[in-house]
């Protein structure tokens, strides 16, 4: 059931989540660039979105490229949990 | 016309570039990083894809470290208010243009910061070892033009960081990016200024600055960014920190077409062309004796740019004569570097400047010669 749990990152500004974008690419790690959900409380419009089974890879390479993450939440059916990085 | 004003800003600039700067403007210009709409996002990749292109350009790992500017005097500006501190201390060159010499002048007057500019030889030249000897224990800053705008000598700026690793330099690269390779981190510059409108082939209101790790600029401006909006304070992090308001998206589109037309020729065949050019101009008008060259008058240690005068003969006045005469366009006077001319012995009349690009041909170089000539003559 784990892979289908999907996770949503948010970062402190565009160019944060065009990065992750690009980087994700580089190492085909699949992430979908979202608006960000209403519920979450950000500045920055877009978001990125992923399957629980990559979000270990993905904070790998955040850490690895120095890419500053704001917050990361657990999506479940409507709801939005914010969980810790590790 | 034969344009021979490049130190300026160059003409022509590649079709790509105008071409990029219309479709940007017709089909992405929302405002990137405000609004969540599909042409903001389409905006804020378009200019996530020129910062990327141009830190790739300079090798800059993280191209979150590069901002973008109007031009090269807003980057100066930007690093030397956001870097110095009342009582800092700083070494730059008699070289140097009036973006690093007036905000100079100005943090002096109204911080009592002190610099020293050291003197260069009448070819100019500087020797990295009259930079060491200048430090003090507060200097804070070494700037240093990567070639001087009035003669084109190239300055040793690798050679003055490898004597003073642990000051930050900071480069004014306006006469240099898109002519010489540079890579930040193998010439070891700590704060890269430049403008995108010159070398570059960007469209003019374009520029940038790179600011290494580890050193954190105060911001001039502060203002919008999309980020972080319910603070009053900027945001801490690049490039929001030092990039308030919105940004000059079809310049920078363009910019970015110039950087990948730079990529596609190589910097090596721009650098040998320019190089062929320089050499013809220098030899056409060596010998004659009433022709001065000012600089290094070699092409291995200058730009494409030349400083000529004419002995007798006023520089705005041979100037006049090109562009009316030979339909040659060029610069005279002092090129907003005085301290410059007084290095090369040519103050304060200045001189008559003939800079090329890649775009000038052996044949507009000739001409040009035989123009110059016939002046020197007095025939015109
Ligand atoms: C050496 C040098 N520094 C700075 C500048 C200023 O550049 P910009 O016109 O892009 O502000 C110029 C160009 O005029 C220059 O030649």
């Amino acid at each position: 059931m784990t892979e289908e749990t999907a996770y949503v990152l948010i970062l402190p500004s565009i160019h944060y989540v065009l990065k992750v974008e690009k980087e994700a690419k580089a190492r085909s790690i699949p992430i979908e660039l979202i608006p960000t959900p209403r519920q979450i409380s950000t500045d920055c419009g877009m978001a990125v979105e992923l399957r629980g089974d990559h979000r270990e890879p993905l904070l790998r390479m955040l850490l690895e490229k120095d890419i500053p993450a704001e917050a990361l939440f657990r999506r479940s059916e409507k709801e939005f949990e914010e969980v810790p990085f590790k | 016309m034969i344009y021979l004003d490049n130190a300026a800003t160059t003409f022509p600039k590649p079709d790509a570039v105008w071409e990029a700067v219309i479709s940007c403007g017709r089909e992405k210009c929302g405002n990137p990083g405000r609004s969540g709409h599909r042409l903001a996002a389409a905006a804020a990749r378009e200019l996530f894809a020129a910062r990327e292109a141009v830190a790739g350009f300079f090798h800059i790992a993280d191209s979150s470290r590069l901002i973008f500017t109007a031009n090269a005097t807003s980057a100066l500006n930007t690093a030397l208010y956001g870097l110095l501190k009342e009582g800092d201390h700083v070494v730059t060159s008699s070289l140097e243009h009036n973006s690093v010499m007036r905000p100079l002048h100005a943090l002096r007057q109204r911080l009592g910061i002190e610099f020293t500019a050291v003197s260069c030889s009448p070819r100019g030249e500087l020797d990295p070892a009259d930079v060491q000897k200048a430090l003090r224990p507060e200097t804070r800053l070494v700037v240093l033009t990567h070639a001087s705008n009035v003669c084109g000598a190239i300055l040793p700026v690798r050679e003055a960081k490898a004597l003073l690793p642990e000051i930050p330099l900071l480069v004014d690269a306006a006469q240099t990016a898109g002519v010489l390779p540079i890579d930040v981190q193998e010439l070891g510059i700590d704060l890269l200024a430049f403008s995108g409108h010159k070398g570059l082939f960007g469209p003019m209101g374009t520029g940038g600055l790179y600011t290494a790790p580890g050193l954190q600029l105060a911001p001039l401006l502060q203002g919008g960014t999309g980020s972080r909006s319910e603070r009053l304070e900027q945001p801490a992090f690049l490039p929001d920190l030092l990039e308030a308001g919105t940004p000059n998206l079809p310049g920078l589109s363009g910019l970015r077409a110039g950087v990948e037309f730079l990529a596609q020729q190589g910097i090596a065949t721009i650098r040998d062309h320019e190089m062929r050019l320089t050499r013809l101009l220098l030899d056409g008008l060596a010998g004659h004796d009433r022709i001065r060259i000012h600089g290094p008058a070699d092409p291995e240690r200058q730009t494409a740019v030349i400083s000529v005068t004419l002995d007798g003969r006023d520089p705005g006045e041979i100037a006049r004569t090109l562009d009316r005469e030979f339909s040659i366009a060029c610069r005279a006077s002092l090129h907003c570097a005085p301290l410059a001319h007084q290095t090369l012995g040519t103050y304060p009349q200045g001189t008559v400047r003939l800079s090329m690009s890649v775009f000038n041909t052996e044949e507009e170089i000739q001409e040009a010669v035989r123009a110059l000539r016939a002046i020197a003559e007095g025939n015109l």
